[in-house]
């Protein structure tokens, strides 16, 4: 069994936290057919929400290189039990908190809407800790069914997506991540502009001016609502495509260490 | 009230109007429907997303353009009719559909 470290420090929600789990899954990447145990040794805090890209990670491992992941269920306990309680880690017994503060890891297969709509409304806005007002509420639920239907129309993958949340008590904000395996957003846009969106961080800017891939078809105004909503809350906004790395406080993306598909997370302000 | 030609919970056997791929099954039967002005009821959906009007009602405002076909809409709730006039706003004015807004690109090339 190989033991491969999933880094050192703190896994946020933020370039650095996605840079961690990127690092880890560029590790795996050289084996096949093995056992990798996930090292925790080093890391001092998760966000809960990141187990969405961390399953995400080790989902896409195991069908495509057939490795198989363990974990030291003594350190998950002792220092990381949000990894229990929001069902990365399953198997393990504990004791629901009547505050909880964790949205539980689900994956969707994209024509699971259902499914998702009672995740949104159920899972993660009915979580005790959320003072939002119904009319917000309301503007919550449509941006995530219009994530949802982004990933479900663009990522062109059978892989689940993946969804995770969690509620941050000290800072008041509510992370939230969802994660798909498809081919990103360059690949549909470059096709569809016939080659003159040509880089990642270009196809998130288009994406996000309103363009749409859909021939025929208007579009364009899930991604703008969902940046409207978080500009106005002063919650963030954050897309990971291909290499660009975008929030609603810049300008335009910056470059990163690519993943497949798309991360996007929304860090809601509760206060 | 008039009468409605097109149930979308009745075509999709579900409440929630979601889906591009669902948007264009109801897109097939606005395409199918051999009648003038088509009216569509929203009864019974509880939500609706901007991604399944575009692949419904906006794909078909954009293929009958100039052809003497219409849409009415019925049953729909105060949410889901603002999103249809914001569909139906982005299908009709062909210069927001254009290829990379002017201040991204500005951004990028700066």
């Amino acid at each position: 069994m190989k033991n491969l470290k999933l880094g050192s420090g703190e896994i946020l929600t933020n370039e650095e936290g996605y840079l961690k789990l990127i690092a880890f899954y560029d590790q795996c990447q050289e084996f096949r057919s093995d056992q990798i145990l996930i090292g925790f040794e080093e890391i001092s805090w998760i966000d809960g929400n990141m187990a969405a890209l961390l399953m995400a990670i080790i989902s896409k491992l195991a069908k495509e290189n057939n490795l198989v992941f363990f974990v030291d269920q003594d350190i998950i306990q002792s220092r990381f039990n949000i990894l229990i309680r929001n069902g990365w880690l399953t198997g393990v017994e504990f004791v629901q908190r009547e505050n909880k503060t964790e949205i539980k890891l689900t994956g969707f297969q994209k024509d699971e809407d259902g499914k998702f709509i009672n995740f949104i409304e159920n899972d993660l806005l009915s979580n005790q800790n959320l003072n939002i007002n119904e009319p917000a509420k309301g503007r919550l639920v449509d941006a995530f069914l219009e994530l949802f239907c982004n990933v479900q129309k663009h990522a062109r993958t059978d892989f689940p997506i993946f969804a995770c949340g969690q509620f941050n008590t000290r800072v008041k904000r509510l992370s939230f991540t969802l994660v798909d395996c498809g081919v990103g957003y360059l690949s549909p846009i470059r096709e569809f502009t016939g080659g003159e969106v040509s880089t990642s961080p270009e196809a998130i800017m288009w994406a996000l001016s309103g363009n749409t891939t859909k021939m025929g078809t208007p579009g364009g105004l899930g991604l703008k609502e969902i940046q409207r909503f978080c500009t106005e809350s002063g919650s963030e906004f954050v897309i990971i495509s291909g290499g660009a790395y975008w929030t609603n406080y810049q300008l335009f993306p910056t470059l990163t260490k690519p993943f497949c598909g798309t991360i996007v997370n929304v860090i809601f302000d509760c206060k | 009230m008039p009468a409605t030609d097109l149930t979308v919970s009745e075509i999709l056997g579900k409440t929630s109007a979601i889906l591009h791929s669902d948007g264009l099954i109801i897109y097939e039967h606005l395409q199918n429907c051999n009648k003038r002005e088509i009216v569509i009821s929203f009864r019974d959906i509880t939500h609706c997303t901007t991604a399944f009007l575009n692949a419904s009602v906006g794909k078909f405002i954009i293929a009958n353009k100039g052809k003497d076909r219409f849409l009415g809409f019925a049953d729909a709730s105060e949410d889901v009719q603002s999103k249809i006039e914001l569909v139906l706003d982005n299908a009709r004015n062909e210069k927001k559909r254009t290829i990379l807004d002017d201040s991204a690109r500005g951004f990028l090339y700066a």
